[in-house]
């Protein structure tokens, strides 16, 4: 049984539909890239499935159970999209941490309130738990800095364990490195792929096609607002059958 | 002759603080609160809040302070006239006697709560998006976000507006005595009537000067402690 299954997502914002009709799975573990050009809909999927946007259609399942269904008349209490949305993690592109409370504090507010809330339960104590994660990503010796003084890969990274903390189901990422030099692209890809060969179940929405390539089990290709080809990266790199796919993808060849 | 003069001027200075000090105490939460109404969804309340801030914005303090000391007696004395009586219209019509300081406290707190709302509002629609979104994703109610995230940072962020307007504030106890209500100016004043004294008019800076350095001091201490962190 997959792990995550959507069927047939719409979503507009306004006349301009976004969405028209996604549908796919993932499997426990798997990794899955989106790729496709700005403005066709990629980070409103992931958006959707955190249910910071609402979609007009779709159903979402994790493992077989519906946690949502757009055309459902039964309206969610606050509480139940609380405990939805922590089936799934999410890192922004622009890591949106807290700059006011340290790393370790920005990984351990939402535990602490969660546990306090009896929505999740720790076992051990928070903090140590909280260094636990900021070691699994590097910055084991930082817990005590607050954002301004980390360099964007590693407010990055304190992101990605402030989301693993919650040990979410799934975790999103929606394009993680697009506001990072190169250099700094690698230390949080680097990461990524760690979390990759821990058997994490992840999809990532990337503009690094290398990376897509190496890392993903399966990839998809979204062009305006629908997933126009899906496969292996082997399929998807090599022979792209969709003309779209082909399009976008010699942009990057050229680039290499 | 000096000591005297201290003395007394000493007096009318407490009456400023009481005015300053009860105001701040009202207008800060009340404020808050109006901030709410004016970003509200709702759009009658919204727009209720929004007209009552234009209004109060847009006329002088000194204006509203003699409205609301004399209107209501008007209003008490014109409805005696068509012969509605009960406790509260007399209550109105006997306004302007004893309550001289309570009118003074109505129309400074509404005043200032609805600058505050500004920069309340201000500062809260500052706050990027990201943030918000970052505390839902991790399974964090909206008042939570608020609390724990969001407001730490609008305080930074409104600390300095907020520094100035609270000064302001302090110059504005003066306005108390165009409706006779006895505070430093006015205790000043009497020194001119009675003994033909101008300078104990110009004396009084001395102790707006001393109370606005203080609080200078008290907010430039408060920057620093929340520099410790930048977004």
């Amino acid at each position: 049984m997959p792990i995550l299954e959507v069927i047939d997502m719409y979503k507009s914002f306004g006349n301009t539909s976004v969405l028209k009709g996604i549908s796919f799975s993932v499997e426990k573990g798997e990794v899955v890239s989106v790729i496709g050009s700005s403005g066709n809909g990629k980070t409103t999927l992931l958006r959707c499935l955190t249910f910071l946007e609402r979609p007009e259609r779709g159903i979402i399942k994790v493992e077989g159970e519906t946690i949502f269904d757009a055309l459902s008349q039964k309206k969610l209490t606050e509480k139940e999209i609380r405990k939805n949305r922590l089936r799934f993690g999410l890192v922004f592109q622009n890591f949106n941490l807290f700059p006011q409370y340290t790393a370790l504090e920005n990984v351990t507010l939402a535990m602490q309130l969660l546990s306090k809330d009896g929505l999740k339960k720790f076992n051990g104590n928070i903090s140590e738990i909280a260094c636990g994660y900021l070691e699994r990503v590097g910055l084991g010796d930082k817990i005590s800095y607050y954002p301004f003084q980390l360099s964007g890969g590693q407010q990055q990274r304190v992101a990605i364990a402030r989301a693993l903390a919650l040990n979410p189901d799934i975790l999103f990422f929606d394009e993680p490195t697009s506001a990072l030099d190169p250099l700094l692209t690698n230390e949080v890809l680097a990461t990524l792929k760690g979390l990759a060969r821990e058997n994490m179940t992840m999809i990532i929405v990337t503009h690094e096609m290398k990376f897509a390539k190496e890392v993903s089990d399966k990839v998809i290709f979204m062009h305006e607002g629908r997933i126009v080809e899906s496969g292996s990266p082997k399929q998807i790199f090599e022979n792209p059958e969709n003309v779209k796919t082909q399009e976008f993808l010699s942009g990057f060849i050229d680039k290499d | 002759m000096f000591n005297e003069v201290t003395l007394s001027l000493f007096d009318g200075f407490v009456v400023t603080v009481k005015i300053f000090a009860l105001t701040l105490l009202f207008a800060l939460p009340i404020g808050l609160i109006m901030s709410f109404g004016s970003m509200s969804k709702f759009k009658p309340l919204k727009y209720t809040v929004k007209t009552i801030v234009w209004i109060i914005r847009g006329t002088p303090l000194m204006l509203q302070l003699i409205a609301i000391f004399y209107v209501p007696g008007f209003v008490g004395k014109w409805a005696g006239k068509l012969g509605i009586e009960n406790f509260f219209i007399d209550w109105l019509a006997d306004w302007t006697v004893p309550d001289r300081f309570l009118a003074v406290m109505i129309a400074f707190v509404i005043n200032y709560s609805c600058y505050f709302s500004e920069i309340y509002r201000g500062g809260i629609e500052s706050m990027p998006r990201g943030q918000y979104e970052a505390g839902a994703v991790l399974g964090m109610t909206k008042t939570q976000v608020f609390f724990k995230v969001i407001l730490m940072q609008v305080i930074k962020k409104i600390v300095p507006p907020m520094s100035n307007e609270i000064i302001t504030l302090v110059k504005d106890t003066s306005l108390a005595r165009v409706i006779a209500v006895y505070e430093i100016i006015w205790a000043a004043q009497k020194f001119a009537k009675s003994d033909g004294l101008i300078w104990p008019i110009f004396y009084t800076a001395v102790y707006y000067l001393i109370f606005c350095g203080a609080l200078t001091l008290l907010f430039g201490y408060i920057e620093k402690k929340l520099d410790y962190y930048k977004t």
